[in-house]
């Protein structure tokens, strides 16, 4: 594969104990609980359904065109969901070989990587969709919606799945993106048990894609497995000490990954080493946006900023911040993602006026 | 001899005012509380009558006493009847709050906003979202309340700094006492009981608070809080696992110290990260737990049957009848070592010593009270609009009401016509509830909360 997928893995977060719980019927007559019946959810996701139906496009080459066309555009939830959708469409008439083997001999590597291509598309997209969640309380029409897109993604990687995993024991890169899927799409709308069997199932795929091919993907195993020992609690298995070693290897196969610079630096600041932790904001600081994701380098240098206030380095942060606001305004595309208010949560700090997550 | 006449004038001026200042207003059984609020000056205390009050009442003039007058068993009880959505919102300053029964409302019970030296005492809140809610005060006592029902926290302190809550009683709450995001509180001789967690000590990302320290938890009855957590699935309390006796998420120097912790199913105290939880999400907060003493208690019987998430996690390990679980990367915690208390995760806690406890520690209070600022109309309309509005309306989605940037485009030339609808609503949209209307919170606020609606919120 020529171009790796940019996961975003800082939101494959291995929680263990993570928000979603199976769903306990309320009825005190809350608001929340008044938004939480069945019927009136029902109802919301089928408008939702209709709302995000995508053109048809019949044609291969045009739905290859229009996937290449807004498969990256991360700052635009509609655009990139029907992208990812024609992807799929495309690469699901591709015939793929299975085995890679035979894929040499009949000429089909590109269909592998097609599929493979699109697989880490829509693996990104979950990530587009987790990030498009409020942090406290989700209004209902939102809330559906993301329910909606989240699950048609799961189908259209398992459709895909079904078709990559023949080629698990050849192709390294496979597996890991196999490994991304289980993780990437039980961050949201997912119950608490399927998580965790999740998180074990990756883990374990991670620990062989890891020794098999230590530089496939650009080391993105190691990424993914990194940040799962360290936020897995020790008795659990976790390893802070292990999971720092295997990010810098990330780092290293993949210097312009900025989910390796914030889930390496968050590592850092964790293990209270900070000068490293320093030393590796000021790297990316000096990242050239050119080879990144647009929405990407806006939001991971909101976190990363985010991070220098906490080492205590304001000026640093106010670095991060000039660098993001010249993007935001260069690309007025992107979102800035200013949380607002729900229940009593969330939004500016009512005396200030002041958003929360500002920079400066 | 004019200047003494001067002086003797301005005695008798300030004997004049300060005796008018200290009214006594009383709201005749059933009658409009709101209204006798609205005639009242700073510092008068407003006496209910016993009686049924289907109102929400808003407060925001400084020093008013709003207080209960209990007949025998009846006191006055306000009812939401489930249309209401919060029954006393304060944001004057030194309010005290008491002796009420709140009930059957949609939002909050009893809320404060940005006010500081409140108190709120002796009421009896059942259900709502939140039960009794300081948020953003400064010095406060919440003391001898019971509170139950509540889809999230029953006591729910948040973004507050130097407060007591005392002696109340917290049960068959998915929650029953939490410190958010919360500086230097005291909780104690509480009664905590048959919550789906007992006492939450909570730091949690996206908000203004980006710290959470100094909490003492002292000498509370903590006791089988198995409850079924009832709180709706997109909820944030829908995450709190059940059979907790303590929850310790991501606050630094805790205490907990004294208690008696008993029959919890599924862990007497867990001690968590918020990447455990899956909530660490804001660089600026340092998701761990440091100086976390859990010094000598009275533990009995927790552990023994560990529900769903805690199953969970410990299923691998293969224990049960934990008094303390720790999942947390912090450092310098420490736990007092003694028979019978089991612990998971504490490899790198330590002993506690002496000299850590907190047994003569009176107040987390300030002597002499917090500052009274007087706040700005945008303040106004920003505190405003998060206790009351936010609980029906997102910026960019249905909530209960639909959202801001459809109202934005409804009202952006005409702010007048907005606060109209707000003061008296016409039901507009099909498979919408009707929105109550908040004419109680008077033209001033609404102007702001327009204001700040219109030309503020999202830009
Ligand atoms: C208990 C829930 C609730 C609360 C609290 C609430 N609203 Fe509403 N709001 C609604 C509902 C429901 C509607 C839709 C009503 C309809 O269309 O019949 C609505 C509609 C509106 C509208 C639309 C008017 C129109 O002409 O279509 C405005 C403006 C509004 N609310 C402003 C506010 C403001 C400002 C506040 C805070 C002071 C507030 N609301 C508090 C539930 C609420």
């Amino acid at each position: 594969m020529k171009h790796r997928p940019g996961l975003t893995a800082a939101l494959l977060s291995a929680s263990v104990l993570a928000m979603a719980t199976a769903a306990v019927a309320a009825d005190s007559g809350s608001v929340l609980s008044d938004m939480s019946d069945p019927a009136l959810l029902e109802k919301y996701r089928k408008e939702a359904t209709e709302r995000i139906k995508c053109k048809p496009i019949d044609d291969w080459d045009a739905r290859m065109e229009a996937y290449r066309a807004a498969a990256t555009s991360k700052w635009d939830r509609a655009g990139m969901g029907c992208a990812v959708e024609y992807g799929t469409q495309a690469a699901m008439e591709l015939s793929v070989p299975s085995s890679a083997i035979w894929a040499f001999v009949t000429f089909r590597v590109d269909n592998i990587e097609t599929n493979l291509e699109v697989l880490g598309a829509n693996l990104e997209y979950f990530d587009v969709l987790a990030k498009s969640y409020s942090e406290h309380y989700q209004g209902i029409e939102l809330s559906s919606e993301l329910h909606v897109r989240w699950e048609q993604t799961r189908q259209r990687c398992d459709e895909l799945l079904v078709r990559v995993e023949p080629l698990i024991p050849d192709v390294t890169e496979a597996r890991i993106l196999r490994a991304a899927y289980y993780l990437a799409s039980t961050v949201k709308e997912t119950p608490l048990d399927k998580q965790n069997e999740a998180v074990a199932k990756a883990t374990a795929e991670l620990e062989i894609a890891i020794k098999e091919k230590p530089d496939a993907l650009n080391g993105l195993g190691q990424l993914l497995l990194g940040q799962v020992l360290f936020a897995l609690p020790e008795f659990l298995g976790g390893d802070a000490l292990r999971a720092i070693a295997l990010l810098e290897e990330a780092h290293k196969l993949n210097p312009a990954d900025m989910n390796a610079y914030r889930a390496l630096a968050e590592a850092y600041l964790g293990e209270r080493e900070n000068d490293k932790a320093v030393a590796l904001l000021k790297e990316a600081l000096a990242t050239d946006p050119a080879g990144v994701n647009p929405q990407d380098y806006v939001d991971a240098f909101k976190f990363l900023g985010g991070l220098g206030i906490r080492a205590g380095l304001p000026e640093l942060a106010a670095q991060f911040a000039d660098k993001r606001e010249a993007m935001l305004k260069e690309k007025p595309d992107l979102l800035a993602r200013k949380e607002t208010a729900a229940f009593g949560h969330g939004g500016e700090d009512p005396l200030t006026g002041k958003d929360p997550s500002a920079l400066k | 001899m004019n200047f003494n006449l001067a002086f003797g004038g301005a005695v008798i001026a300030a004997l004049l005012s300060s005796s008018t200042m200290a009214a006594e207003l009383r709201v005749a059984s059933g009658t409009s509380i709101q209204a006798v609020i609205d005639q009242a000056q700073a510092g008068d205390t407003i006496l209910v009558e016993p009686g049924e009050y289907k109102q929400s009442i808003y407060i925001d003039k400084p020093g008013i006493t709003l207080m209960g007058l209990r007949d025998g068993d009846n006191r006055p009880m306000l009812n939401g009847e489930k249309k209401l959505n919060d029954g006393i919102i304060a944001s004057g300053h030194s309010v005290v709050i008491s002796g009420f029964h709140v009930k059957g409302y949609k939002g909050n019970g009893i809320m404060t906003q940005g006010a500081n030296n409140f108190k709120i005492l002796d009421n009896f809140v059942e259900g709502a979202f939140y039960g009794i809610f300081p948020q953003f005060g400064k010095n406060g006592v919440v003391q001898g309340n019971t509170v139950t029902g509540c889809e999230d926290a029953g006591i729910y302190v948040g973004m507050s700094d130097n407060i007591d809550v005392l002696g109340n009683t917290t049960f068959g709450n998915v929650i029953g006492i939490e410190f958010e995001n919360t500086r230097n509180a005291l909780m104690t001789q509480n009664d905590v009981y048959d919550n789906s967690a007992g006492i939450a000590l909570t730091l949690l990302p996206g908000l203004p608070v980006k710290d959470s320290y100094g909490l003492v938890v002292r000498g509370n009855k903590v006791i089988a809080n198995n409850h079924e957590n009832f709180a709706p699935s997109s909820s944030i309390a829908a995450g709190v696992p059940t059979g907790i006796g303590i929850l310790v998420l991501a606050p630094d120097e805790v205490t907990i110290e004294d208690n008696e912790i008993s029959d919890n199913f599924s862990t007497g105290a867990l001690v968590s990260d918020l990447i455990t939880f899956g909530l660490a999400t804001d660089p600026k907060i340092d998701p761990y737990s440091d100086k976390v003493r859990v010094l000598a208690n009275n533990w009995s019987r927790n552990g023994e049957k560990p529900a769903g998430v805690i199953a969970e996690m410990l299923a691998p390990t293969g224990k049960t009848g934990l008094e303390v679980l720790v999942a947390n990367k912090g450092r310098d915690n420490c736990l007092a070592q003694a028979d019978g208390v089991d612990s998971l995760g504490t490899k790198r806690w330590e002993a506690c010593t002496p000299e850590m406890s907190k047994a003569t520690m009176v107040t987390a209070m300030i002597a002499g009270g917090a500052e009274e600022p007087v706040y700005t109309a945008e303040q106004k309309g920003r505190l405003t609009y998060l206790a009351v509005c936010s609980g029906c309306h997102a910026y960019d989605s249905v909530l209960h009401g639909p959202s801001i940037q459809s109202i934005k485009a409804l009202y952006s030339e005409d702010a007048t016509a907005m606060m109209a609808f707000v003061k008296k609503p016409v039901h507009k949209r099909e498979g919408f509830p009707e929105m109550p209307p908040q004419d109680y919170l008077g033209d001033e606020t609404l102007k702001a909360i327009t204001n700040y609606v219109l030309n503020e919120l999202g830009n």
